[in-house]
């Protein structure tokens, strides 16, 4: 079908033959969905120019307007319209033009095609232009001026190993590094409090956990997680011994061998039991247990952490 | 996309251009010009042509050609890209409606122009102006929103009918109060596996970039200050929803209370192992909807919820008796279209070495899901009009309501006797889709194809076998800006990436709610 579309030089064909309908229908084809997405891309693109005029056309408004204060000393700063007093009296009643727009009693008129007359795209919401190529990755350039500040809604970023952010991914936390010793721009997988007990553990953890400190799989036998074999059986909801649960969760956990064992049961002392009541509704924020467990856990948490996942 | 940038609304021209703005400042051609524009809007609307008449009447058309034409918005006249110039030098009228998208275009400018006001004037919704003066729950709900740190004001509501409006009414009340969030790329965090849950991240993955359930939630559609459900499903949901619509964090956010809610919500969910995602969201969507006020449980009445009017369709199951010709109609709430693919790829298989041409398509799929399939005699159809004796009939399927939120399951399993496997190979699906052939449409109306068009929104891909393996997701961001999102992993991703997966579940959005642009 496509070949009669190729060639530099259309083919002719006489009038009234199958061939001609046939390739006029091909090339109009053709031309419709070059045409509307020709349509979209300018709709997209000219939207935004006319904001941009208006945003600026608004700004500069607003900066006449702004009420000289002398206690926030930065009324000529930018996007933050919080510190800045604007005389909304004389807001309506100005008159100003820029380049693409007019600013008239509050309301704001376009000058020519924006296409033409605006050069930069701003962003509606901080204010700021916005860059139209990424800073690093595939397809990167330079931003225009180095000294500016853009708008962070910018271009996703394609760079092997980084997000669209540019950040590079998450890892797990390495318990044998000191925090100072740590390279502050990987960033590590964080940890996350358990809902029902005190404890924190590292995000991809907290399933497990959950699970054992739900006690499903000692409800229904069906879990297939090794780790929890009898001991999981045995911490059920009657034992309100209060250290006893905690024993036994450590014991299933994947390294029982870590050194700061001597912590981790006084953690959740009282509150292991309560999971399975169902008066404690939201444990996570009502009933964190007495202050002394809150205490002990934000001094030891990373080492909980560390102690809890080293085979991931 | 994900957030509803209503802050837009500041900074919108007054007009698309001063031409337009000469004409709009006198009342009376203001008024002219646009009951012309309505008037243009609605006869080019892509209507479908009632096929009745058209095999009578105008048996063969002549069509000059295909190309897009300029009709004159003051005249009946219609131009070519190149005879508008001639037309307005001759007549002075300078505005035209381009006929494949509606743009308006201004001869002066010599270009298209975009007016915010005339946008305004293409929606429906423009029709139920006095919307806004009658009290409604979801008004009241809108209204709520001041105590809400990171308010996102709600643009689209529905009306009593369940129809989507425009609050325009609220405009300057979300000019005043609203707060602004910073900055980012908006949508593209991830959602952290916490151990097995990848079936949970994809599925609110799909969920969190959805313009409808993000105003919903954003906007207190759910009070997570007033709930007093204990486990509520809605209030951790709520909760990852602000979450990852909060500031300037690009990292991924944490589901573990929702997780520990469902676990503790359903059984057949609960655990750390794998779990199937079409079974989750079916399971999310249903639990959402039992944590909403004023749901209703029962089967007579139909539930009026947020939820079940997001995502709840309705499925028409006709049977013909073949006997007396009867007709019985049964109607069915459907959440998602579970679409068989095994018949499509054995033909695949089989077909591999001949034809080409017979990959399976998403469109065959729900072609197949909605023909008419014959009920055996012995499968005991009891006609009642033939005096409850089993007949021979014919079965037909067919959407009878269609939902804002769409999901299609694409069954990828082959059972045998023995064993279940999956399914591999690729099924063709589209990025927009036209769900009009597959609804209860009566073939003598004309209908507004644009009502019926779906964008897809997110694919849900499973790597792996029928018991273990993994799930991610690509889905859109604002635009045409597409990524992978693996867990906590967003990457950037092609829109031929994305067509080209085995896909497993497909998100499909209703489009005349979710306005293109911005």
């Amino acid at each position: 079908m496509a070949d009669s579309n190729t060639a530099g030089q259309p083919p002719k064909y006489p009038a009234g033959t199958i061939a001609k309908v046939s390739t006029d229908i091909l090339n109009e084809t053709f031309h419709n969905i070059i045409h509307d997405l020709v349509a979209k891309v300018h709709r997209e693109e000219k939207v935004a120019r006319m904001r941009s005029a208006v945003v600026v056309a608004q700004q500069k408004a607003e900066a006449e307007c702004t009420v000289p204060d002398e206690t926030t000393g930065n009324t000529a700063s930018d996007g933050k319209p919080k510190e800045v007093t604007i005389d909304a009296g004389k807001l309506a009643n100005t008159r100003l033009e820029t380049d693409a727009a007019i600013f008239d009693h509050g309301k704001v008129y376009l000058k020519g095609n924006p296409l033409q007359t605006v050069k930069e795209v701003i962003c509606p919401e901080c204010g700021l232009p916005r860059l139209t190529y990424p800073t690093v990755g595939v397809g990167h350039r330079p931003p225009p001026d180095p000294n500016k500040k853009y708008c962070e809604n910018g271009p996703l970023i394609n760079l092997p190993g980084h997000d669209v952010h540019g950040k590079l991914f998450a890892i797990m936390p390495n318990p044998k590094k000191r925090k100072d010793q740590k390279d502050s721009t990987i960033p590590e997988i964080p940890t996350s409090k358990c809902p029902i007990c005190p404890r924190y553990f590292v995000m991809n953890r907290v399933a497990q956990h959950l699970d054992r400190c739900m006690n499903i799989s000692g409800r229904n036998l069906r879990n297939k997680t090794p780790t929890d074999s009898g001991a999981s059986g045995a911490s059920s909801p009657t034992s309100s011994a209060p250290k006893r649960p905690h024993e036994n969760e450590d014991d299933d956990g994947p390294s029982p061998t870590k050194k700061k064992k001597p912590n981790a049961p006084k953690k959740g002392s009282t509150n292991k039991p309560s999971s399975q009541k169902p008066s404690t509704k939201k444990p996570s924020s009502s009933k964190p247990g007495p202050s002394k467990l809150k205490n002990s856990f934000t001094a030891e948490e990373n080492d909980g952490v560390k102690s809890e996942q080293v085979d991931a | 996309m994900a957030t509803l940038d209503s802050l837009n609304l500041l900074s919108e021209a007054a007009y698309g251009c001063e031409h337009l703005a000469t004409v709009f400042r006198n009342q009376e051609t203001a008024g002219q010009f646009k009951s012309d524009y309505r008037k243009h809007y609605e006869t080019l609307a892509p209507y479908t042509k009632p096929e009745t008449v058209a095999v009578q009447a105008s048996g063969l058309r002549t069509v000059a050609t295909l190309k897009p034409k300029y009709h004159c918005l003051s005249c009946s006249e219609t131009c070519l890209n190149t005879e508008r110039k001639a037309h307005t030098k001759k007549t002075g009228h300078a505005f035209y409606m381009e006929s494949r998208n509606r743009f308006l275009f201004c001869e002066t400018c010599v270009d298209f122009i975009y007016d915010p006001g005339l946008d305004k004037l293409r929606d429906p919704a423009a029709k139920a102006e006095n919307w806004s003066k009658s009290p409604h729950p979801l008004k009241r709900m809108f209204l709520s929103v001041e105590d809400i740190e990171e308010i996102k004001p709600l643009k689209y509501h529905l009306d009593g009918k369940g129809k989507w409006v425009d609050e325009s009414g609220s405009e300057h009340y979300v000019k005043t109060n609203a707060s602004k969030n910073p900055c980012s790329r908006r949508g593209a965090r991830g959602v952290w596996n916490m151990g097995q849950t990848c079936y949970q991240s994809v599925i609110l993955q799909a969920l969190l970039h959805d313009q409808t359930l993000n105003s919903y939630f954003l906007a207190g559609g759910h009070d997570v200050h007033t709930c007093t459900r204990s486990f509520c499903m809605a209030c951790a949901a709520a909760e990852v929803f602000m979450d990852f619509n909060s500031g300037e964090k690009t990292d991924a956010v944490s589901a573990a209370t929702l997780l520990y809610h469902g676990w503790d919500a359903s059984r057949d969910m609960a655990g750390y192992r794998q779990q199937d995602a079409h079974e989750y969201f079916q399971f999310l969507v249903n639990s959402l909807h039992s944590c909403t006020p004023g749901h209703s449980e029962s089967h007579d009445t139909k539930c009026e919820c947020f939820f079940h009017q997001t995502f709840y369709g309705e499925l028409r199951s006709s049977v013909i008796c073949h006997k007396c010709g009867k007709t019985t109609h049964t109607y069915d709430p459907m959440a998602d279209l579970s679409l068989d693919v095994q018949l499509q790829n054995k033909k695949r298989k089989l077909g591999r070495s001949t034809a080409v041409s017979s990959t399976a398509t998403l469109t065959g799929c729900l072609d197949s899901y909605t023909a008419i399939e014959d009920l055996h005699a012995d499968a005991a159809y009891h006609c009642e009009k033939c005096g409850n004796t089993p007949q021979r009939a014919s079965k037909r399927l067919q959407i009878h309501k269609l939902p804002g939120i769409l999901c299609m399951q694409l069954k990828r399993y082959e059972h045998t006797s023995s064993s279940s496997e999956k399914v591999e190979g690729h099924i063709d699906f589209p990025l927009t889709l036209n769900m009009l052939p597959y609804t209860v449409k009566k073939d003598r109306e004309r209908v507004d194809t644009t009502n019926y068009i779906y964008d897809l929104s997110t694919v849900i891909v499973h790597q792996g076998t029928m018991d273990t393996g993994h799930y991610y997701a690509y889905t859109r961001l604002s635009g045409d800006k597409w990524v992978l999102l693996d867990d906590n992993k967003v990457t950037v991703a092609s829109v031929a990436d994305v067509l080209g997966q085995h896909a497993y579940l497909l998100f499909y959005s209703i489009r005349s709610v979710a306005r293109e642009g911005a």
